[in-house]
């Protein structure tokens, strides 16, 4: 593959826009993806993920705006585009009465690799999705995970720097997502850039470095999954750990920065009025008022928290 | 009557397709066309004559119709249940298998006899002419519905059997002609091997066929000397119970293969098994193939892999010359005449013909349908590959069968030429019209096949299209030509016969198979990318059938 300069993003929109008729898919989509990341691209269905995709894949021209995929542009360049990327679609998509071999072989070809080096590069991914003993099968007497590594096998095979997966796990069984996740992360190591769009995100929350939520076309944040509570959480929650629960929480609720505070399962709960407050303020109460404090910590808010608080469940 | 939620369910669906009104709007329209064409041909004659003539045209395509209408609507109503999985679905509520059967059978029924009532108002013309009685109108009808179910019920036999629709669809229309002409073929043998000193036992045979009733019912009955005599409606009402019966047994072996079938597990392609010795270097060569083939076009090797469409042409072929030694066997030299060259010939191109509809279509629409066409484009080959190694494929396949039918286009040429005599060079321009045209149609088939069968969600919907399109339109064009100079008081043209006739339908077919060909290039080349990854959508007017695509591109960019 042709090496885009390690300075360019992998993907780039700028006020990418999709309409179909009066509905707009994609309403002004801003959106930069660093090479290397495992990106994780999540929103309800009819967010606008799969259209997002399809036209970074070339497959859909944006009504307006601009999309560039390591440098090309996807409307004036897609053919450049078309080399430079791996695309699974949220279907399998696979002729089912072909051997496992001659499907990777005609999707090397149609790449225009060479028949010696198509012959060596299956038996790589073949390697690297582990079905190198399925190499003769045919592809309809496998089952619905090693369907999906194929189909894996298949965009691994002209050695991409960009995989755009469409909901790669959907249907599998946990064994096979849990394959399916390591192979991912195996790829992120090799050094491709990955997206994913996926429903489930407590497995993207482990996979993804940084991930971006859309709801009805629009994006509500991008950035690292690691922060993504933090900078969406209108509030933090401390949850103190004391023998003398019921003692403490007047004391602790009369600080200027908690809202409100209970008592749960023994531990006193408090919100604090917003993000930014400082939690020392409780220790420091807890000490002065002579109780005795055996944990303080601050409540982390899960991608799938975080995905229930920012959308509406709203679908076009 | 638990099959009524089946019934309404697939009316609804019919009720929201365009097609469903398309079918009825042509099928009135074209018999109308028909019938005037019919009364002002036969304009000269008297009423009752008259009468009787344009009852008997219509009667006839309207038998025609029911034969194959009933087949075509229900020859996809449980192979799609099966491919979509809904199947199993359906035995999972209180149904059983019969009640599916009846349900399909009814909703089919419902549709075919909505379309046939709609032609009814036609009948009137031949009634105001005379000659024909009221009782002759209800033997019509009811043998009309009884070829109608019969129609219906091999369609969902066949459809219980096999899980692709262009499968179904043509084992159906095999069912139908083999229950319509195996009895007659086997009375026409039973005929020629007893000398004529067995008629009965002639008709006997002949009876089974669902087509005698008609046929005595048209010819004899109205149209024959016997008129309504004991023993015409005796053979009509036989021939009318052993259709009944032959259409129970197809629903009664619907459902039993339905029962049968659907607890099965779906059919899985089995492993590949480990090569041996000698399959070993026959993988190798296999091996060294594809890699050819792929690099010269990876979609060439793609579309060769259609076994069934390359072993087809060469079935027609094999069994168009095995009906002919079985007729140069029974008949002897009475079989070498100009009719048979002539009926053998057009049959022999009709099937060819309607083949390379059927493989043109097939490729596009399964990878469409299957979503591996966007697989395909999501790599670098380009839509001027793809289209290349299909039209690279579809030659490879019928290139041979063509010639062999060219081939014997020329024999029969020849062995006429041979015996020529007043009208040599009608037959001659007959001969040479037919070649000319089986390989421009095979041409814009090609073209046609491939940009429908993209383009349609059904195989067999682009089928019928693409035939309707190249093949049928000329035929409809001459017969429209031929109606309109019948309008003329005078004679402002030579007069349309002979070989005037001939060059005018070579020139309506050339015309005709250069035009959709040119349009159907131009849609490939123009739209293929955004046809072959748009979503189907439900058409539900008439405007659509005559769009020749969606505009599939979103609206330009603004400028930056």
């Amino acid at each position: 593959m042709s090496e885009a300069p390690p300075s360019i993003p992998a993907v780039e929109t700028s006020g990418l826009t999709r309409s179909y008729g009066s509905m707009v898919a994609l309403n002004n989509l801003n959106l930069t993806v660093q090479r290397g990341d495992l990106f994780g691209f999540i929103g309800s269905n009819g967010a606008g993920k799969t259209t997002s995709l399809r036209i970074l894949a070339t497959f859909l021209q944006p009504t307006s705006g601009t999309a560039r995929v390591l440098g090309s542009d996807v409307v004036t360049d897609p053919d450049a585009v078309r080399r430079k990327i791996g695309y699974m679609p949220d279907f399998f998509g696979v002729y089912k009465d072909m051997e496992v071999t001659e499907y990777l072989d005609f999707f090397g070809a149609c790449y225009r690799l060479p028949a010696a080096k198509r012959e060596k590069t299956i038996g790589d991914v073949l390697e690297l999705v582990g079905l190198t003993e399925k190499k003769g099968a045919l592809i309809g007497a496998l089952s619905r995970g090693m369907q999906q590594r194929i189909g894996l096998a298949r965009v691994l095979i002209h050695d991409p720097d960009l995989l755009l997966l469409d909901e790669p796990a959907s249907g599998l069984d946990p064994r096979a997502r849990i394959e399916m996740m390591a192979i991912l992360l195996e790829l992120q190591r090799l050094g491709k850039t990955i997206i994913i769009s996926s429903h489930i995100l407590s497995e993207l929350q482990t996979l993804c470095n940084r991930c971006a939520i859309i709801e009805r076309g629009k994006l509500i944040y991008t950035g690292p999954v690691s922060g993504a509570g933090g900078d969406l959480a209108d509030a933090t929650i401390m949850w103190v750990t004391t023998p003398e629960a019921d003692r403490a929480l007047p004391i602790l609720t009369a600080l200027p920065d908690v809202r409100e505070g209970e008592v749960v399962d023994g531990k006193v709960k408090l919100t604090l009025k917003h993000k930014d407050a400082d939690a020392s303020q409780i220790a420091v109460a807890m000490v002065q008022n002579g109780l005795r404090l055996t944990g303080l910590r601050e409540e982390e808010i899960g991608l799938e928290e975080v995905f229930l608080r920012v959308t509406k469940g709203e679908t076009q | 009557m638990r099959f009524f939620p089946i019934i309404h369910r697939e009316l609804l669906i019919a009720g929201r397709r365009g097609n469903t009104y398309l079918g009825r709007l042509i099928a009135v329209g074209a018999m109308s066309a028909i019938l005037m064409w019919v009364l002002f041909v036969s304009a000269g004659n008297a009423p009752a004559t008259l009468g009787k003539t344009l009852f008997l045209t219509i009667a006839s395509i309207t038998y025609f119709l029911c034969a194959l209408t009933g087949v075509k609507l229900t020859s996809d109503s449980l192979s799609y249940e099966r491919r979509e999985g809904t199947l199993g679905l359906l035995f999972l509520t209180n149904l059983r298998g019969i009640e599916i059967i009846l349900g399909k059978l009814a909703a089919g029924g419902i549709q075919a006899v909505l379309t046939l009532t709609a032609t009814f108002p036609l009948f009137a013309v031949p009634f105001l002419f005379g000659g024909l009685t009221g009782s002759d109108f209800l033997w019509f009808v009811v043998s009309a519905l009884n070829v109608l179910f019969l129609s219906l019920s091999l369609g969902l036999f066949a459809s219980a059997l096999c899980r692709d629709d262009r499968v179904a669809l043509g084992v159906g229309i095999l069912l139908m002609a083999g229950a319509v002409f195996c009895p007659l073929i086997a009375a026409l043998v039973f005929a020629q091997l007893a000398g004529g000193g067995s008629p009965s036992g002639a008709e006997f045979f002949a009876g089974f066929s669902p087509a005698t009733a008609p046929f005595l019912l048209l010819f004899e009955r109205v149209g024959g000397i016997r008129g309504a005599a004991t023993g015409i409606t005796t053979a009509i009402s036989t021939s009318m119970w052993t259709t009944l019966i032959a259409a129970f047994a197809g629903v009664v072996l619907a459902s039993t293969t339905l029962g049968r079938l659907w607890r099965a597990q779906e059919k899985q392609p089995e492993a590949a098994k480990a090569p041996g010795g000698t399959e070993t270097s026959q993988r190798d060569s296999q091996k060294a193939d594809r890699a050819h083939m792929l690099d010269r076009n990876p979609y060439f090797w793609l579309a060769s892999r259609n076994r069934a469409g390359r072993i087809a042409p060469w079935g027609v072929l094999g069994t168009a010359g095995l009906l002919w030694i079985g007729g140069l066997s029974v008949w002897g030299p009475d079989w070498s005449n100009e009719g048979v060259y002539i009926a053998t010939g057009f049959l022999v191109h009709l099937a060819l013909k309607l083949l390379i509809a059927g493989v043109a279509c097939w490729q596009f629409n399964e990878d469409r349908n299957s979503g591996a066409m966007e697989l395909v484009l999501s790599t670098p080959l380009t839509v001027g590959d793809i289209l290349r190694g299909q039209r690279d494929a579809l030659i490879r396949m019928f290139r041979w069968p063509i010639m062999c039918v060219l081939l014997m286009d020329l024999v029969f040429l020849m062995s006429h030429l041979n015996r020529s005599g007043s009208n040599s060079s009608t037959i001659m321009l007959v001969w040479i019209s037919g070649m000319a045209v089986m390989v421009a149609d095979a041409i814009a088939l090609r073209s046609m096949g491939m940009w429908l069968g993209l383009r349609m969600r059904r195989t067999n919907a682009a089928v019928t299209r693409t035939v309707v399109c190249v093949m049928a339109l000329p035929w409809a064009a001459m017969i429209l030509t031929l109606s309109l100079l019948a309008l003329l008081p005078f004679s402002v043209f030579p007069r349309m016969e002979g070989e005037f006739l001939i060059l005018y339908w070579l020139a309506l077919s050339m015309g005709n198979a250069l035009l959709w060909r040119g349009w159907a290039e131009r849609n490939l080349a123009r739209q293929f990318r955004a046809e072959a990854t748009g979503r189907f959508e439900a058409k539900r007017s008439f405007r659509d059938f005559f769009k020749s695509a969606a505009p599939a591109t979103p609206p330009p960019l603004p400028p930056t």
